[in-house]
């Protein structure tokens, strides 16, 4: 085949998978099932805070607490607009009490989630912790 | 001397007019094209000369006429070329009875129209016909064959004036490049010479072989009118008619008759001027003046390039004018260069080695620069870098090496596939003519009166230059401000690179295929809307506007003046206007696409740069004036009593380039910068507590119309894959999932499509007019350009093929 005298080769990756770079348009799983495909991609991508978003929920199901904090927090490094992870965070930091930091991230979900009910009950029991009337 | 200036002042202004006229042409060829430029008379001066064309044509035909009666009366003229120019003169005297009695060019419609194009090109040929025949028999032709080191010389000089030339304007410019000088620099010079070198070995291994012949002076001529038709009908064929949406097949039958024409009537002026002094020379390409004239000439040249280079940037169309610039200096400048060599050449034999090296030479500097440019890239920068994204850096400092690049540069190709799929596209009839896909009637407002709505879609309003959206914008106060009643939207984006597609997709909630005019009415959702509700409709568009039913009550303001200088503030003073002057009490549906900050009004302007450090300052100026008119509508609205119950959208139907990497508009490719844009919403207080959103979500133009529908009537209009959806929807609804949907992208004029993935987090564009594949990873207020890498590529031509198919199953025909 006839080449031009400059030829500019594609850059390759190779290493990321087709299937990792799928996995985070699937609908998002609530249970543990897939979390071994979630960790071995992240390994591969480890800027995508939609397939993190969905580590830290499949460790939420699981039990792995700690795990789970860590991810969401390292998705809103990434996308600090993702409402979502804002309320899955808020609500793992009220469940060990870290009320300050939980009320930080449910404000910034009210904020991004304007009237979203979940949004609601969380400053609400927020505030029954707290000991405040509730809004 | 003087008759001889006014023969070819006549001949070229008579030239130029029929050229316009086959421009125009193929404009007219391209239905894309001819509603993108023509319909809303984005240049003035063009919709002048189509209204005015058949006097332009009378004119062009009298001064052409005038130069032939020297031919007719000169006993000299054959008999032949004495009929050709008579004939000529009757032919075209006829035509422009007829083109002034029934105006042709203004009639056409966008239609594809088989006669302008080959009609207009038509005196010429006759014109260069004419020409050969009266003077080629008086040429000898018989001059020695030139000297190959007058060519090699003049060859050498040009590529090196001109590479020195444009990098002393590159670096007067001061661009903002973070590529390495010593890397533009290598690029640049490696493809200006290697270009000069090969065009040498081209033009010396004729003259190799007319030295051969028994007259070598004929032949050199006719070499260089080959080599001329070649290079221009090229640069059309590869250069412009891509990004004018034409097919391969429709750009080569388009390009080959013209340059062939463009040649021959060259060919034909220069024999008139042949001295036949036994010089060889390509006398075709020369330009014979003594050498100091030249180099004085030389200099004129280059000045006058680095200013035109700055006037046509602005043009907004993929670097085009400029490289036509720069084809035409390099012409010039070669031409001025062969006397030069001649005067410092003495004639010497013809050499083997002179004719295989300097070529050689240049293929192998040429194959040596891509692993060059990784080899130096990597020491100077300390990582390795995308040489696609290098070679397109670099040759933006000079518009003669990218327009060279072009020819000698190889971009590894799409999958024959992928190409092949998304550049049907351009073409299909699912594209061209689409049948209506099914679409709801818009029902009537929920609860009664529906509430105003005011659409603001400032064009080319970019989201990094409100200070919403980067903090260190200091020229949006009164948007600022307002935000804090609404909602401040910060993942919005156009899937379009141009207002063409953008508003027609808006006002449809859907993506639009290019033949969406052809079904707008039963598209567009917002006027049946309209309609069924009752709405006072105020409109200043010159986009789809002339696409809405006739019947379809509204009010265009300042409609007399023209699309491009449309003005937000003479927008907002005219509705005063209207407001003021109405009776009703209908509620009131304006839109509104002000012109301000479009590239042909901030490529260049005023613009304090103290004030706007960190900005392209004309641009940044004309922000501030939208941002202060927004302040005088707001205040408008309140002062009408209208604010209170008004749905207030400000937003834009693309971005622009503003000098990223030499990128300036937005028309035929597709950048993060074109298509980020803002969007902030203002609801009235009866539906603020309604409704929920996701405001980190990504979000897209053609979820506007969906969601003011689904807003104030009640029912939810999703379009489905696609298709708009509702970004506001009742506490405890869920919203589309666009953190993992993907959005099809497309530019306005050209193959170039893109996917946005990953909540808008990462881009893919695929570029098939320039083979070239980009990819983005797009953060806060910033993008970076990344290697697309193998698993990426795959999974987005996947995503983007079947985005395509999801359109295409939209609009086909059962």
């Amino acid at each position: 085949m006839f080449t031009l005298p400059v030829t500019l080769p594609r850059p390759a990756d190779g290493s990321t998978g087709d299937e990792c770079l799928k996995v985070a348009n699937q609908p998002a799983p609530a249970d543990a099932s897939r979390l071994a495909l979630l960790e071995r991609c992240r390994a591969v991508i480890s800027d995508d805070a939609v397939l993190l978003a969905d580590l830290g929920s499949a460790y939420d199901a699981a039990g792995r607490d700690a795990d789970a904090e860590r991810v969401y927090r390292q998705v809103l490094e990434l996308d600090p607009d993702y409402a979502d992870v804002h309320l899955k965070l808020a609500a793992r930091l009220l469940a060990r009490g870290a009320t300050a930091d939980a009320r930080a991230h449910a404000n910034r979900a009210s904020q991004l989630l304007p009237n979203e009910p979940s949004v609601t009950r969380l400053l609400a029991q927020l505030a029954q912790a707290a000991g405040e009337p509730t809004p | 001397m003087i008759g001889r200036l006014l023969f070819f002042a006549a001949r070229l202004v008579a030239a130029g007019i029929f050229l316009m006229s086959w421009a125009y042409g193929v404009i007219t060829q391209s239905s894309f094209a001819f509603e993108q430029m023509v319909k809303p008379k984005l240049f003035p001066f063009l919709a002048d000369f189509v209204t005015w064309h058949h006097m332009w044509f009378g004119l062009a035909y009298l001064l052409s006429a005038s130069t032939l009666v020297g031919e007719i009366r000169s006993p000299q003229t054959g008999r032949t070329a004495r009929l050709a120019a008579i004939g000529y003169i009757l032919a075209f005297g006829a035509v422009t009875a007829v083109l002034v009695s029934r105006p042709y060019l203004a009639s056409l419609d966008g239609s594809r129209d088989l006669w302008v194009v080959p009609g207009a090109l038509a005196p010429l040929l006759w014109l260069a016909a004419i020409d050969h025949l009266v003077f080629a028999p008086r040429a000898s032709g018989s001059g020695a064959a030139t000297d190959q080191r007058v060519v090699l010389r003049a060859s050498i000089g040009a590529a090196l004036l001109l590479w020195l030339a444009h990098a002393i304007r590159w670096l007067a410019v001061g661009r903002g490049d973070h590529t390495p000088m010593a890397v533009i620099g290598i690029w640049t010079l490696t493809i200006d010479l290697g270009a000069a070198l090969l065009g040498y070995a081209a033009l010396t291994f004729a003259a190799a072989i007319g030295a051969r012949r028994a007259r070598p002076g004929a032949w050199e001529h006719a070499v260089a009118v080959v080599f001329i038709a070649a290079v221009l009908a090229e640069l059309v064929r590869r250069v412009i008619l891509p990004t004018l949406a034409f097919t391969p097949l429709d750009s080569a039958l388009i390009a080959a008759p013209f340059g062939v024409t463009a040649a021959l009537m060259w060919s034909g002026l220069r024999l008139r001027t042949a001295r036949h002094n036994g010089e060889g020379v390509f006398r075709l390409l020369a330009i014979d003046v003594r050498p100091v004239a030249a180099l004085a000439l030389m200099a004129l040249t280059v000045a006058a390039g680095a200013i035109a280079f700055d006037r046509v940037e602005y043009f907004d169309w993929a670097g085009i004018p400029q490289q036509l610039v720069a084809l035409v200096e390099a012409a010039i400048v070669f031409g001025l260069m062969l006397p030069i060599a001649r005067r410092w050449t003495r004639a010497t034999p013809w050499s083997m080695p002179l004719l295989i090296g300097p070529p050689a030479l240049a293929v192998a500097m040429l194959h040596a620069l891509a692993p060059a440019n990784d080899f130096i890239t990597a020491r100077l920068t300390g990582h390795a870098v995308d040489p696609h994204s290098v070679a397109d850096r670099s040759l933006a400092a000079d518009p003669l090496a990218r327009l060279a690049a072009a020819a000698l540069v190889s971009r590894e190709p799409f999958e024959v596939a992928f190409y092949q799929r998304v550049h049907a596209v351009e073409t299909a009839r699912w594209a061209v003519a689409p049948r209506v896909p099914p679409t709801p009637t818009p029902a009537r407002a929920a609860g009664g009166t529906p509430p105003h709505v005011f659409i603001l879609a400032i064009d080319s309003l970019r989201r990094d230059y409100v200070s919403l959206y980067n903090p260190a914008v200091r020229f949006t106060p009164q948007i600022e401000r307002w935000s804090n009643e609404g909602h401040v939207f910060r993942q919005a984006f156009s899937q379009y690179g141009g207002t063409h597609l953008a508003l027609p997709a808006l006002w449809a909630g859907r993506a639009v295929p290019r033949g969406w005019a052809t079904i707008f009415k039963e598209l567009n959702v917002l006027e049946p809307f309209i309609n069924a509700n009752g709405y006072d409709f105020v409109i200043n568009d010159f986009t789809f506007e002339q696409s809405l039913r006739p019947d379809t009550g509204r009010t265009f303001l300042t409609r007399y003046i023209p699309s491009v200088q449309t003005d937000f503030c003479r927008n907002v003073t005219s509705l005063e206007m209207h407001l003021r002057g109405r009776k009703s009490t209908k509620p009131l549906f304006v839109f509104l696409a002000p012109m301000n900050l479009h590239i042909l009004n901030t490529r260049i302007g005023e613009g304090d740069e103290t004030a706007y450090a960190g900005f392209h300052a004309p641009y940044a100026r004309q922000v501030e004036r939208v941002d202060a008119c927004f302040g005088a509508f707001i205040s408008l609205l309140k002062r009408e009593g209208l604010y209170d119950n008004s749905v207030v959208v400000l937003t834009s139907d693309h971005g622009d380039s503003l000098g990223e990497d030499d990128r300036w508009g937005h028309q035929a490719f597709l950048f993060p910068e074109i298509v980020r844009i803002p969007l902030i919403v203002r609801l009235p207080a009866a539906y603020q507590t309604r409704v929920t959103t996701d405001l980190g979500r990504m979000t897209l133009l053609t979820d506007v119309a969906p969601t003011l529908l689904s807003l104030i009537t009640g029912r939810t209009y999703d379009y489905g894959m696609a298709g708009g959806a509702p970004f506001y929807v009742p506490p405890g609804d869920p919203l589309r999932d666009r953190r993992r949907e993907p959005a099809l992208l497309m530019s306005s004029y050209g193959p170039t499509y893109g996917l946005l993935r990953r909540n808008g987090r990462e881009m893919y564009v695929a570029n098939l007019a320039n083979l070239r594949e980009y990819a983005f990873t797009l953060e806060a207020g910033t993008h970076r350009q990344v290697p697309p890498g193998d698993a990426r590529r795959r999974v987005s031509q996947a995503e983007l093929v079947a985005q395509i198919a999801a359109l295409q199953r939209l609009y086909t025909r059962p």
